[in-house]
């Protein structure tokens, strides 16, 4: 019996370490089930990043410390090389406050959602864990709502497009799945064929409006999703002759085809909610049929 | 072991877990010299150093960054000022005085980056500081500087994400140690003796 509450026990610490909701469309009468709302909005970096791509040789391996050793020596040299190529940019760039510019278009956005009467707004550079998320959900009173707001940023491995990434999630008092949840992401349009220099340009110009561009697309995407729900796999609010779009995206990107209903267009940038719920701000060229 | 010690050990790991997820954990910044891919390389020609002042100026304070979990910064001004003072390994002397020593030069830092992150098996650190370098005749000269460093993610311990910012702030000694040579050139001029030093 202590073994199998230990394999229970270890279990559960791990699979505590990941939880990728899937979509979940906001009751339109959450008015009436919260009376307040405390809101979390994160972002834990301070500026952007590349990360190296995982080398993938203990996974191919099927494990093994040395196998880790490789990967990890690996990935040692492939991080040195992505912080040589990016230097030019962060010369430029290291004054920027990306919390500031992104939260003073966002924040805005949030307070004038459905989501209503903010009880706390609280922008922060630290991280809700899993297990004190886990913590704080088990405290949540009845009536009161906990949002979740998480962004994340990085350049392309290409370095030629900045990728904005934030995950809401919405939890009232007393159920236990969320409210609400999904995942908005801003791609830019791509620089040239020297990308990091194409960044540092003037102070870092072009990369500064990237940021405002993105956090913009980021505050837009939630009001229409929030605008344009989907229940029971049927787009609400849509006409019934909005027909589905289907874009490719350049490869080693996944997903490589974003398949699903247009929520806006304008010159150069599409706005599309992939089949999986999530929404996509994307360049767009419609003589190509491509996103770039 | 027995029906007691089976149900102290579950309690233990339990309360541990809860322990673990009260409060996030805040950083020592403590300088390690030791910490570096490469030995300093002796500077020829090095002239005195003042650490005249070193200052936060991070846009955040508050955390070390991190994806997964809070680690709250600790005050990094003692372990900055002691970064700088380890310039005496590249062969420059260390004044206490914070004006510019004579024949020397004083040194004003400011730090603006500070932060780790995650990469397969690794843990990524960078550091950037704003270096205002006051020469004896009162001219003052702005530098940047910038460096990363990493190493393999262990047991993701706290203190090795300190280890992580050591290994980026010595790199960026390197940087510095290499362009202070060029000013100490400036300070005190010695054209009969030509540097040494080869590294950036």
């Amino acid at each position: 019996m202590f073994r199998t509450f230990l394999l229970l026990f270890t279990i559960l610490q791990l699979t505590g370490c990941v939880y990728v909701p899937k979509y979940i469309a906001l009751d339109p009468k959450i008015n009436e089930k919260v009376s307040d709302i405390e809101v979390f909005a994160s972002i834990p970096q301070d500026e952007v990043i590349v990360v190296a791509q995982d080398p993938g040789v203990a996974a191919a391996a099927g494990g093994g410390l040395l196998m880790a050793l490789i990967d990890s020596h690996i990935s040692k040299g492939r991080q040195e090389q992505i912080q040589h190529t990016i230097a030019p940019l962060y010369a430029a760039i290291d004054d920027v406050d990306f919390r500031n510019i992104f939260w003073n278009t966002v924040l805005p956005g949030i307070k004038n959602s459905p989501f209503g009467k903010l009880a706390e707004v609280r922008p922060t550079p630290r991280v809700v864990s899993h297990r004190e998320r886990t913590e704080r959900l088990a405290k949540l009173a009845q009536g009161r709502g906990f949002l979740h707001v998480m962004t994340t940023y990085s350049l392309t491995q290409d370095f030629k497009q900045l990728a904005i990434v934030t995950t809401i999630d919405f939890w009232i008092g007393g159920q236990e799945l969320p409210a609400y949840s999904n995942i908005f992401r801003y791609e830019s349009n791509p620089t040239t064929s020297n990308p990091i220099n194409a960044w540092a340009q003037d102070s870092g110009k072009p990369y500064r409006m990237a940021i405002e561009e993105g956090a913009k697309e980021i505050a837009m995407m939630l009001d229409l999703d929030l605008k344009y729900p989907v229940t029971e796999g049927i787009d609400k609010n849509l006409p019934s002759t909005q027909k589905p779009v289907s874009i490719s995206r350049s490869p080693g990107t996944f997903p490589s085809t974003i398949t699903g209903t247009l929520l806006a267009e304008k010159a150069g940038r599409i706005v599309i909610r992939h089949s999986d719920g999530r929404l996509y701000s994307l360049p767009h060229s419609p003589e190509k049929g491509s996103a770039k | 072991m027995n029906h007691t010690h089976r149900i102290f050990l579950a309690l233990l790991l339990s309360a541990i877990s809860i322990v673990y997820a009260a409060e996030p954990d805040t950083v020592s910044m403590i300088y390690e010299p030791q910490t570096r891919d490469v030995e300093p390389t002796r500077i020829a020609n090095a002239c005195p150093i003042a650490v005249a002042s070193v200052s936060d100026q991070r846009n955040n304070k508050e955390t070390i960054g991190t994806e997964y979990f809070t680690l709250l910064s600790g005050n990094p001004i003692p372990w900055i000022s002691a970064a700088l003072e380890n310039l005496r390994a590249y062969g420059y002397p260390i004044t206490k005085d914070g004006s510019p020593p004579a024949g020397g030069i004083a040194i004003s830092a400011e730090l603006i980056r500070s932060y780790v992150y995650h990469g397969p098996m690794r843990i990524n650190g960078m550091v950037a500081v704003n270096t205002n370098y006051t020469l004896p005749s009162g001219e003052k000269i702005n530098r940047k500087y910038r460096a990363s460093g990493n190493k393999m993610n262990m047991a993701g311990s706290t203190s090795e994400y300190m280890t992580t910012l050591n290994y980026s702030v010595n790199n960026l000694l390197d940087k510095m140690a290499f362009d202070l040579q060029e000013l100490c050139v400036k300070v005190a001029p010695n054209p009969g003796i030509a540097s040494t030093s080869d590294r950036r």
